[in-house]
């Protein structure tokens, strides 16, 4: 049995017309400027809000979130490079200083000192041996250091304190003094 | 006498010679030894002086303490540098300066040596220092305690490698 549409035009040619006339009206200035009045008016706020609010927002925000469209969007964004765009751009960094210079982080890094974990875990690092024994090292590595400067130029006070002695007694220099080290050599301990 | 004589020179073989060590070196460790040695006694004289704030006693037991104070303070300052000398043959602050007394011949020095020492040590500081003064001269650097007690000071065994920094070139084939 044939539709009522193919009885009343059976070569489709109202249809089409319509569809013509519809681009005509969209493309219209006058259908531009009633769209710009409509989305300025009241009625184009609360329709919105009613939307978000309403069911329907609730839908679209489960829909979206069960097909994963915010990690569509997070992949786009990162394939694109526009990620990269945005973190380099001059208003990222100053929406970055905004947010360190806000009360955010002072509020946050407050919380954080509350912490009594924090002070476990900052008690149990400079418990740990690791850190103990770094340390340890550290001061006798330092002070085997200064130990170490110190009897380099004792010695070379030593030579120096010697030759003069020698000098003013006019008695021959020490045998191994040819490199200004000075001193004797002490000939190996007896077994 | 072949073997005597091989025996005799293994060891100059395996060893490596060391050098002498001179008047300032063993002056900054006999100073660092005085300081620790005075630092105890300071501790110890206080610790004594406040327990005899608190409690009265005749002025005579006072006299008594502070004569027994000063012989302590004495038996403590030979007891620390004849222990170290007989023992290991460091003191802390030769320790520090790295270096060692040995007795010119044998391996340790008998504590009845290191007594001489000490004592020799003392004769050659009260003329205001004179008897240190060959160590300036003498060619194994003995002062008037090492001439007494027969030893000498040389530099320690290097116990850090890469600790080298002090000693200058190496050390030639012995004399």
């Amino acid at each position: 049995m044939p539709s009522i549409g193919t009885v009343v035009d059976p070569f489709g040619l109202w249809s089409r017309a319509s569809l013509a006339v519809l681009d005509r009206v969209l493309a219209s200035q006058w259908a531009n400027d009633a769209l710009a009045i409509t989305l300025r008016s009241a009625l184009a706020e609360r329709a919105v809000l009613t939307v978000i609010e309403g069911r329907l927002g609730q839908a679209a925000l489960a829909g979206a979130i069960r097909t994963g469209l915010a990690e569509r969007a997070a992949a786009e964004l990162v394939d694109s490079g526009a990620l990269a765009r945005i973190l380099d751009s001059d208003e990222m960094e100053e929406l970055v200083g905004q947010v360190l210079e806000s009360r955010l982080v002072d509020t946050s890094i407050q919380r954080v000192l509350a912490m009594d974990e924090l002070w476990i875990v900052i008690d149990e690092v400079a418990r740990s041996p690791a850190v103990t024994d770094a340390i340890a090292h550290q001061s006798v590595g330092f002070a085997g250091q200064v130990a170490g400067e110190l009897g380099e130029r004792s010695r070379r006070a030593d030579a120096r304190l010697e030759r003069i002695a020698r000098r003013l007694l006019r008695r021959r220099p020490a045998d191994d003094d040819a490199d200004g080290a000075g001193g004797a050599i002490a000939m190996p301990e007896p077994p | 006498m072949i073997t005597v004589t091989a025996v005799a020179v293994a060891p100059t073989d395996s060893a490596p010679p060391r050098r002498y060590v001179g008047l300032v070196t063993r002056a900054l460790a006999f100073g660092l030894d005085a300081a620790l040695i005075n630092a105890i006694a300071i501790l110890v004289a206080a610790l004594v002086s406040l327990t005899f704030s608190v409690i009265s006693v005749p002025h005579e037991v006072t006299v008594v303490v502070a004569a027994l104070g000063g012989a302590v303070y004495l038996i403590w300052t030979v007891g620390y540098f004849t222990t170290f000398w007989a023992t290991t043959g460091q003191t802390p602050g030769n320790r520090v300066l790295r270096i060692r007394v040995v007795p010119a011949s044998g391996t340790r020095l008998p504590p009845r040596r290191a007594l001489v020492r000490f004592i020799g040590l003392t004769l050659a500081i009260i003329p205001l220092f004179a008897g240190l003064l060959p160590i300036l001269v003498d060619d194994r650097r003995r002062g008037l305690q090492d001439m007494l007690a027969r030893t000498v000071v040389i530099e320690a065994e290097e116990e850090e490698p890469g600790a080298s920094a002090r000693g200058g070139r190496p050390a030639p084939p012995p004399r």
